[in-house]
């Protein structure tokens, strides 16, 4: 029997399976992030958005805080007030 | 030459050290530019020893052409892996003072050792196949780097990415099966005897593979759409 078929078959699925894994979590952080996975209803410019400012997720701890559906901060999703400059912020504005 | 296989181990290996001292800020930015550093003189002394005694090659377990993978090093291979190999060590340098403590507390020089690893290996490889896993390494890392950091926009346009590369690789193992249903090898070199070869009806199947693969490598090099 030809071992190549079922060899590039079991590649393919084992590769699958990791970027499926990698996209599920992508989803599942663009909805706690703005409540919705739908990409007509994203926002698609990112001035409306909080820019640079990181999110909830404390650094390290990156599965740590996380939120079902139905318990968000009220903040969450909505630009906060003053949001801190961080680095790349300030660069972009020097430049 | 065994030794064609160090443009895929060194930055794997340097990964997973990198991944280990993940913390000691300027402990693993010396690591990563002297890793690549030392992979580019090595890459350098690689392409002269081509240009003088010729095509290099390596099939991994000693597996031979049909059914091993084999890696080449010719001069046009070597030239990509030397080019690469030195924007690599340029942007690491580049990024000690560009790149924050906190986005390389999230794995940052790990996924650049990761995404050089797949360009190395999908320059270097003489299989078709083959290049598609390189492809999903490379991809893999960038889908990482993308999102050091995690902010939101970051994370959304992540997504747009990981979906349209998806599209791309599945069209990918479908052009290899095409070319391997009808040519019978994925090897490249000996993909190009027997291409040659065909006549009437499967030639046009491998019009159809070639079209589908033009479509793969424009997906992932941003020309289409």
């Amino acid at each position: 029997m030809d071992p190549l078929p079922p060899d590039i078959i079991l590649t393919a699925i084992v590769i699958s399976f990791a970027v499926g894994a990698l996209t599920l979590i992508i989803c599942y952080r663009v909805y706690l992030d703005h409540g919705t996975d739908n990409p007509e209803r994203l926002p698609t410019e990112d001035e409306h958005d909080t820019g640079d400012e990181l999110p909830s997720l404390a650094v390290g701890s990156a599965l740590a805080p996380v939120m079902g559906p139905g318990n968000h901060p009220p903040t969450h999703g909505v630009p906060s007030a003053a949001p801190t400059p961080r680095r790349s912020a300030e660069r972009r504005r020097d430049r | 030459m065994n030794s064609l296989i160090l443009p895929l181990l060194v930055p794997f290996l340097t990964a997973l050290v990198l991944a280990l001292l993940n913390g000691r800020y300027v402990l693993e930015r010396i690591v990563a530019v002297a890793s690549s550093l030392a992979l580019t003189i090595w890459l350098v002394w690689l392409l002269l020893y081509v240009d003088t005694h010729g095509i290099q090659a390596v099939v991994i377990g000693g597996w031979m052409a049909p059914w091993g993978i084999a890696f080449v090093a010719d001069r046009l291979a070597c030239i990509m892996l030397v080019s690469s190999a030195t924007l690599g060590t340029i942007v690491q340098v580049y990024t000690c003072w560009t790149v924050t403590e906190t986005q390389q507390k999230y794995f940052f020089y790990p996924l650049m050792q990761i995404t050089l690893l797949g360009v190395n290996w999908a320059f270097i490889t003489g299989d078709l196949f083959n290049l598609f896993v390189a492809y999903e390494v490379m991809l893999l890392g960038s889908y990482g780097m993308m999102m050091v950091g995690a902010s939101r926009p970051q994370v959304r346009q992540t997504l747009k990415y990981v979906a349209i590369n998806s599209i791309g690789s599945t069209l990918f193992v479908v052009a290899c099966g095409l070319i391997y249903a009808t040519v019978g090898t994925l090897n490249m070199a000996d993909l190009a005897v027997r291409t040659a070869a065909l006549t009437g009806e499967r030639s046009g199947m491998v019009t159809a593979a070639s079209m589908l693969l033009l479509v793969v490598f424009g997906l992932k090099a941003a020309t289409f759409p």
